[in-house]
């Protein structure tokens, strides 16, 4: 009865109040904005200590940590890209910049491998500014081009230079260089998986921050309507210039980390394939969303290393993995212009729809049979 | 000694242009800086802000007397905009050409013309998508008089000048709710390491904006539609939009682009009480582009007619429909 009378009382179109939750800690931890890429950064650490004990193989841990690299700079072309509608081909160009400065600051100066890190971020803060200066003249495919010539003049510059990069051998670091906190931890290969890991969740939090913000909200406004942006006070020259440096700081992030993680390089690694692969991993996971831009960067980097490889079959034809990326980039293309990340939500909102229309539907035979009852 | 001079006076001129635009720069983060104060509740920090504006202002007007700029930047009383001599040149086309009025506080002002006839031209050039070839665009913004010639396009709305497109320009990729809150990005004062690390002062001014904006979706009665992306909306809304974005800001001065194109009678009747509404309610001046002539002559107090970037006539409605070249361009002439 009293529910009947709550009913009569509500207005047409009010829907009731719902009743407050109580905010348990586990709740309050999943509520938090945060908590899905905590959890991530967990489960990564756990890889790599399983992959200590024993448990995974060594191989596997190694090839999740190459695609986290790769994961760091397709993160920054997602905002690149996906935020701010500039293509560039230039990342991988960045990514060897980055890591050769730093490798050559780590190995001929007394510096801190902090201070290593920060100098050469700032370096690439700076040619990302020279860089962003293109974009504001030409748009589309016009500064892919002229980005990518970018990349293959620095690519000549990493062979030419020999002092600087040891030319086409390229540059090996020493274990004695590679320390960390004043020589208090050597930079293993596990401790370095370790930092990746850190880098990626923190750069992850900063991304996700970012797009929820003005400055996201400025970046895809500039994209979808350049005029309607300026005329809402949105500076065309520091949101492009903005995408441009973040970009380029993520690309050399990565470029870092890859000195710390590998090791050696040589300017074959930086060809112009990187940056396709990039590039496809964005399309391939969806260029306005976090996790499709990782699950697209493994894989397209890590899936031929981390499972593949046990099969027999892509063992023996090891360039049928291109072929399969290939069809899947077509299919998604076609199909989910959003890439991966817009199918999941697709199927996402499905299965909840089912849901939703399973539990009416008991609820409905519920209530008919209860009414049957009181007649 | 001649050349040295020339030189010298070169590089004098250059950097005193560069301290006006620095000033103007700074003149304009002051106006900000005031509107997100009004928006946060701190009328504290308001006394910081006028000081520094009539500090920029002083320094402005100084500047632009050692640039030999003193010209007479008056506007006469109750005006608030006014067009001197406004060229606007692409090549040999003659675009505007040597457009001069004035518009009053308050007014709903329409400007039409034949197809072509630069009405778009003039809302460009005082928006500064372009920059016009000759002439002065003088706005009253409270107690100073600015020439808009000396602003960057992004730097136009904080002065309370804000407009719609001709063609809908939405962002697609946002929710409504982010659309309209995007007429509100010059209000935001925080940076972008702010911005990176959610920082309780962005969410303060963020939480102040949303709350804003809903408002003003609310005001324009399309609520409803908060949540959802704006691609795929019905023209009529997204109109509403654009008209709801613009009025983010606190406009003083709005411009509207042929806000009836595309709408039936019924929507052009609600549009034109609309308009009123929003000169009434948001006590701005509103200076609209227009093909219907019924909305045209309905909602506007004055009206200038212009033909191949020239004017042809300005006046009341009544008047205009009366006029003799008005109707020869529109008509072409009866002689033949």
């Amino acid at each position: 009865m009293s529910v009947l009378l709550k009913k009569f009382k509500m207005q047409p179109g009010q829907s009731p109040a719902p009743a407050p939750k109580k905010a348990t800690p586990i709740g309050k931890f999943f509520r938090h904005p945060y908590s899905h890429f905590m959890i991530f950064g967990v489960l990564l650490v756990l890889v790599q200590v399983l992959a200590m004990t024993g448990v995974l193989s060594a191989a596997l841990a190694r090839s999740v940590g190459v695609s986290l690299i790769y994961s760091i700079a397709s993160l920054g072309f997602c905002l690149l890209l996906g935020y701010s509608g500039l293509a560039s081909l230039g990342t991988a160009g960045f990514m060897g910049l980055g890591g050769y400065m730093f490798a050559y600051l780590l190995a001929h100066t007394p510096l801190p491998f902090f201070i290593c890190v920060a100098v050469s971020v700032a370096a690439l803060i700076l040619i990302g500014a020279l860089v962003g200066f293109i974009s504001l003249r030409i748009e589309g495919i016009y500064l892919a081009i002229v980005t990518l010539g970018l990349s293959e003049i620095l690519v000549s510059f990493f062979k030419a230079f020999d002092s600087f990069t040891g030319g086409a051998s390229g540059v090996n670091l020493k274990a004695k260089d590679l320390v960390f906190m004043f020589g208090a931890f050597e930079l293993s290969r596990e401790v370095s998986f370790f930092i990746i890991t850190a880098a990626l969740v923190g750069l992850m939090i900063v991304t996700a921050n970012l797009i929820n913000s003005p400055t996201g909200r400025a970046m895809l406004a500039m994209k979808n309507s350049t005029s309607a942006a300026q005329a809402m006070g949105i500076s065309k020259v520091k949101i492009r210039l903005l995408a441009f440096v973040l970009a380029t700081c993520y690309a050399g992030i990565a470029g870092i980390l890859y000195a710390v993680y590998i090791r050696s390089m040589n300017p074959s690694v930086w060809s112009l394939s990187l940056s396709l692969n990039i590039l496809a991993a964005i399309i391939l996971g969806g260029a306005r969303s976090i996790w499709g831009t990782l699950v697209g960067a493994f894989l397209v980097f890590g899936i031929n290393t981390m499972f593949l490889q046990d099969i027999a079959f892509f063992r023996d034809n090891p360039n049928f993995i291109m072929i399969f990326i290939g069809i899947l980039i077509i299919l998604i293309v076609m199909l989910y212009p959003g890439g991966l990340a817009q199918l999941a939500k697709t199927a996402w909102h499905k299965i909840k729809a089912w849901i939703r229309k399973k539990l009416a539907a008991a609820k409905d035979k519920k209530a008919g049979a209860g009414e049957g009852g009181a007649e | 000694m001649k050349a040295w001079r020339a030189i010298e006076g070169f590089f004098v001129k250059r950097y005193r242009l560069f301290l006006f635009d620095l000033y103007n720069g700074r003149l304009i983060r002051w106006y900000r800086q005031k509107k997100n104060n009004a928006l946060l509740n701190a009328p504290r920090r308001d006394e910081k802000c006028d000081a520094q504006i009539a500090k920029c202002v002083a320094r402005i007007k100084l500047l632009k007397q050692k640039l030999g700029r003193a010209e007479d930047e008056q506007l006469s009383e109750g005006a608030v905009l006014r067009l001197d001599g406004l060229c606007m040149y692409f090549g040999g086309v003659k675009a505007v050409d040597g457009l001069s009025f004035e518009i009053g506080q308050g007014e709903i002002f329409g400007l039409i013309g034949p197809n072509g006839a630069g009405k778009t031209t003039v809302f460009n050039c005082i928006t500064q998508f372009y920059e016009p070839t000759r002439g002065s665009i003088l706005y009253r913004n409270g107690a100073d008089v600015q020439n808009l010639t000396d602003l960057k396009v992004h730097n136009v709305i904080p002065l309370g000048i804000s407009r719609t497109f001709q063609n809908v320009e939405t962002i697609w990729e946002l929710t409504v709710l982010e659309n309209v809150m995007i007429g509100a990005h010059a209000n935001f004062m925080t940076g972008l390491f702010a911005h990176m690390f959610h920082l309780p002062a962005l969410k303060r001014e963020e939480r102040a904006i949303r709350a804003k904006a809903l408002k003003v979706l609310e005001y324009m009665d399309i609520s409803a539609y908060a949540g959802f992306y704006a691609y795929g909306l019905p023209y009529g809304v997204l109109k509403k939009i654009e008209i709801a974005r613009a009025l983010m800001c606190d406009p003083q001065f709005l411009i509207l682009d042929e806000p009836a194109a595309g709408m039936n009678e019924a929507e052009t009747k609600e549009l034109a009480r609309m308009i009123k509404r929003i000169r009434d309610d948001y006590r701005c001046t509103v200076f609209l582009v227009e093909h219907d002539m019924g909305l045209v002559m309905d909602v506007c107090e004055r009206i200038c007619a212009i033909s191949f970037g020239k004017m042809l006539a300005i006046g009341t409605p009544k008047e205009i429909q009366g006029n003799k070249a008005v109707v020869e361009a529109y008509l072409g002439s009866s002689d033949e």
